[in-house]
């Protein structure tokens, strides 16, 4: 009896330990399934973001890559990444990286799209010795080929880099670090020196060049423009005492239908210069070649100046309407000048544009010598420029501090958030990628 | 029946008792394993499954098929706190750009559980009903760095200064046994989302 009792016991104890440990089993190998589920989608991620990256350099070094990456063994798994033009006119191309581990897969695709020099709030190669101080705001993109020199507390709030780096004004980063809301970083992106051909060629394809013009004026009245082109003429003349030259200027003046007579919406004035103004409507770039200078007081010599003679804005305005596709472009071989005119200096100017200057800058036209404007450059849009110019001279008070303005203009800048992903057409590129879009997902095999 | 055989039967109901004593402790160490190993699974699975939403939604900060909706992906993260985040996304990858908002309950809103630490945590997309999951979060953590990798202090000023996130998240079991709660815990160091710092 005894024995059959311990038998029992025995057999007992045994199926219960059996479901048991059965059950701490199933449970410590769910636990690990847990686990290594989560390390292998975490692996598969990784690898697809590494061959995502490893895509975006290869098109970094090389924009026409497309050959992409098959079966490549990367981190005890699969990498294979395929190259896809999304859109050939805009040569807007995505980067699609599927990284396998296991039973796990992970997509990373990459949208990349040619960088335009219209994304930028500001850029410029030289910064030509002036600080970014205190009260400065940049509401952008932001690059400089130079260095930031920061003086006090400038803020940066897009993405910004430079090529050299940061310099402290007065060699202390406590005193001046400069206030960056988004990223910053180094990079080199000079300006390229087809830019104003590239444009060109563009306006005689299916834009509108002027040629042989020594000033062009052009005024944008919503779907029209009135041109006015100059061409001066000099020609020796007989007097009483012998000869004199003359010049001659003519003119001729037309309003035509802006789609017609641009239907790329390019307008290039060839080695002449170029004088804005008006309303516009559609997306339109302007620009002019020539070999003129700036001086050192804003006076503006010879052809490839831009001089904004009055208002140019959009005719939907972007900051009440945030879908207007109204964008301009204003592209000049040497500088953009604000004229020194009545209009301009009586209440300021407003002017809606993408702002590029592939030898000169952005400044106002003898603006040492100018009285004080009574209204300030409202400039919604970016600018891209080889040397920072000046726009006015302005003194600061030794006790109050107070800043005074001595001659020509005050400023207000603002991005037109439109152009981080629209640019003007055939508006100067950097001849490089940017990417626009990073999208992850994650599923199983 | 001799006196030998009453002190055989008083011996063997001591023992007996004894053995007795030792199966029910036995059987109740043995339920508290089971069952807590078993809440260590489901807290375990639980806590992958929130971390596999938070991840995926998380990296997707900024992003938006039709990437114009977005022009300026800095501007993406809308308020941070140190519970609560909402952001700019696109949910279901449609190119329509949504509202996501993060945010954990009070405890006092799940006195349904025994656990006097665990709450909800809402995932709101745009303006509808907030919904709710019950995972067992008893911790929902959120830091902020900006781009020198220095972490932001709160309240936050500008969003826009937020490049990377450290996610913390806890999940505890509803009902213990005994008193001992069952934890799991999770971080993501650093959590970059990408279109952040795209533009």
């Amino acid at each position: 009896m005894s024995g059959k009792a311990i038998l029992f016991l025995v057999v007992g104890f045994s199926l219960i330990f059996l479901v048991l440990g059965q059950n701490f089993g199933r449970i410590s190998t769910e636990g690990i399934d847990n686990s290594s589920n989560y390390f292998e989608r975490t692996v598969a991620h990784n690898i697809a973001s590494s061959g995502a990256n490893i895509g975006a350099n290869q098109i970094f070094l090389n924009p026409n890559w497309t050959a992409g990456l098959n079966n490549i063994s990367f981190d005890g798994g699969v990498l294979n990444v395929s190259v896809d033009i999304i859109d050939a006119f805009q040569n807007i191309r995505r980067v699609n990286s599927i990284g396998i581990f296991k039973d796990d897969t992970s997509i990373v695709q990459i949208t990349l799209q040619p960088s335009s020099f219209a994304q930028f709030a500001y850029f410029s190669e030289n910064e030509n010795g002036i600080n970014w101080i205190t009260g400065d705001t940049v509401g952008g993109r932001f690059h400089t080929q130079d260095f930031i020199t920061s003086d006090g507390h400038p803020v940066f709030i897009g993405k910004a880099t430079s090529y050299r780096g940061i310099k402290y004004a007065t060699g202390s980063k406590t005193a001046d670090s400069p206030i960056f809301d988004g990223t910053f970083g180094r990079d080199s992106i000079p300006i390229p020196s087809t830019s104003i051909s590239n444009l060109e060629n563009e306006a005689n394809i299916n834009g509108h060049t002027f040629t042989g013009n020594d000033t062009v004026s052009l005024t944008f009245i919503g779907d029209s423009i009135t041109y006015t082109t100059s061409t001066n003429t000099t020609t020796k003349v007989p007097t009483r005492w012998g000869w004199k030259y003359e010049t001659t200027t003519t003119r001729n003046t037309q309003t035509v239908l802006a789609s017609s007579f641009a239907p790329n919406g390019v307008i290039f004035a060839d080695n002449s210069v170029l004088r804005i103004k008006g309303q516009v409507s559609g997306q339109y770039t302007v620009g002019a070649s020539g070999t003129g200078y700036v001086d050192n007081y804003g006076g503006g010599h010879g052809t490839g100046i831009v001089y904004v003679d009055d208002n140019i804005t959009y005719t939907t305005d972007p900051r009440t309407n945030p879908n207007s596709t109204d964008l301009l472009g204003i592209v000049a071989e040497k500088s953009v000048l604000v004229a020194d005119n009545y209009a301009n200096l009586h209440d300021g100017v407003n002017i809606d544009a993408a702002i590029f200057c592939k030898d000169g800058g952005f400044g106002a036209e003898n603006f040492t010598s100018i009285a004080p404007a009574n209204g300030p450059i409202n400039l919604y849009g970016g600018i891209c420029q080889q040397t920072r110019q000046a726009v006015g001279l302005f003194s600061q008070n030794r006790w109050t501090h107070q800043i005074t303005i001595q001659s020509g203009y005050y400023k207000h800048y603002y991005y037109d958030p439109r152009l981080a992903t629209a640019s003007p057409p055939s508006y100067p590129a950097t001849g490089k990628f940017q990417i626009v879009s990073w999208y992850e997902s994650n599923s199983k095999l | 029946m001799g006196y030998s055989t009453i002190l055989d039967i008083i011996g063997s109901a001591i023992i007996g008792g004894l053995i007795m004593l030792i199966l029910f402790r036995m059987s109740d160490a043995a339920s508290q394993n089971t069952y807590n190993n078993s809440q260590e699974l489901v807290v375990q699975t639980n806590l992958t499954t929130l971390v596999g939403i938070l991840e995926n939604d998380f990296r997707r900060i900024g992003y938006c098929k039709l990437y114009n909706k977005i022009p300026i992906s800095n501007t993406a993260i809308i308020s941070a706190d140190s519970t609560s985040i909402s952001f700019l996304t696109d949910v279901n990858d449609t190119g329509d750009v949504d509202t996501l908002h993060y945010y954990v309950g009070p405890t006092s809103e799940l006195t349904s559980t025994p656990n006097p630490n665990d709450r909800l945590l809402y995932r709101v997309i745009n303006n509808e009903t907030p919904k709710s999951v019950n995972l067992g979060l008893t911790e929902f953590k959120l830091l902020y760095f900006d781009t020198w990798g220095d972490t932001l202090k709160f309240p936050i000023a500008t969003t826009k200064a937020i490049t990377s996130i450290q996610i913390s998240v806890q999940v505890e079991n509803a009902e213990a046994y005994g008193n001992e709660y069952v934890s799991a815990f999770w971080r993501q160091i650093r959590l970059a989302a990408r279109n952040l710092t795209n533009r």
